[in-house]
């Protein structure tokens, strides 16, 4: 089965946990949530994400070289 | 009725009256514009400032909590004579030092659904700042239960986001954010006071152009900026048709936001 690499971009706690960004591989049509789950993070929390700029859901599915953000939610005021 | 504007505020206004584009009509909007501010902290405490002295007619301060020397790295509007006592009566005294035709109401309390419907039904925007998910997903729900326009935004370390909400038409804070973090800690977040402030003073600029019409607000886009790196991008969000807070509110005609 062939593969994709894209960039993870994260904001907030998820910067200091994971750094400014990391290059991930995975399968061909591979969805955000497959991406996330290869990540060290919790896949049960929430997030909001955008592709290339764009807000997507968690099924939506990557393309080699596209940049996903992971924005959790944060509420310093 | 319309107010209009005093020969001092002619004077006092006079160079925010010349930005290009920015006209009297803008500045009397401003003058007969209400905003509610949940959270008089590092950023909320910045956005009541200088919507105060923008011109703003009317604030009103919700907040619960006593002053803390913890507090002053950020919040501007407090003076060290004021730990231990409220929050909001020392924002008020400033305010009225700094800016004395503007009208300021305070409520030492935190934003709850049993109190929300009687701060939001005279405003004509809110502005979310509270270092806590429940009362920003309380006023959320106000704003869309009154069709008020909410300015939200907050920060973590040196990352902060910001985005405006107008209810019907952009997502709300519920369409992009389904569930908090139970690990965030209310008082346990790192800040610093410039971060806050910046971000305060974006919210203000925000509400401005919101309640005047002047500038093109951030309706179905959200700021994403770290001042570490001083990298700001921009992305685009959508409503969620099925959102339980907002999902039954129908979007205008042929609208693109």
């Amino acid at each position: 089965m062939s593969s994709i690499t894209i960039t993870v971009k994260f904001f907030g706690p998820l910067r200091e946990k994971m750094g400014e960004n990391r290059e991930v591989t995975i399968p061909e049509s591979g969805t955000i949530r497959a991406a996330v789950e290869g990540l060290s993070i919790n896949p049960q929390a929430w997030y909001l994400y955008s592709v290339n700029g764009e807000h997507a859901r968690a099924d939506a599915q990557l393309k080699n070289g596209d940049v996903l953000t992971i924005i959790p939610p944060i509420s310093g005021g | 009725m319309i107010q209009q504007l005093t020969g001092s505020e002619l004077e006092r206004f006079k160079r925010q009256l010349t930005l290009h584009g920015f006209t009297m009509e803008h500045q009397l909007r401003l003058k007969n514009s209400s905003a509610l501010i949940s959270g008089i902290g590092g950023v909320g405490g910045t956005t009541a400032l200088y919507l105060a002295i923008a011109g703003i007619g009317r604030l009103t301060l919700v907040h619960s909590g006593a002053l803390t020397s913890s507090n002053l790295n950020r919040q501007i509007l407090m003076t060290e004579d004021y730990i231990g006592k409220p929050r909001v009566d020392c924002a008020r005294e400033m305010l009225s030092r700094i800016a004395s035709g503007v009208q300021v109401d305070i409520h030492d309390v935190r934003l709850t659904p049993e109190n929300s419907d009687s701060f939001i039904q005279d405003a004509d925007i809110a502005i979310s700042a509270r270092p806590n998910f429940p009362e920003r997903c309380e006023l959320n729900r106000a704003c869309v239960r009154h069709g008020v326009p909410l300015i939200e935004g907050a920060m973590f370390d040196m990352d902060a986001y910001l985005l405006s909400i107008m209810p019907g038409q952009t997502p709300c804070f519920h369409c992009l954010f389904k569930d908090a973090d139970s690990r965030w800690q209310e008082l346990g977040f790192p800040v610093l006071g410039a971060l806050s402030g910046t971000l305060g003073c974006m919210m203000a600029v925000e509400a401005i152009k919101v309640l005047t019409g002047y500038g093109k607000p951030l309706f179905s886009r959200m700021l994403l900026f770290n001042l570490a790196t001083m990298d700001f991008s921009t992305i685009s969000v959508q409503r969620d048709p099925e959102c339980p807070v907002c999902g039954s509110l129908k979007s205008p005609e042929g609208d693109k936001t």
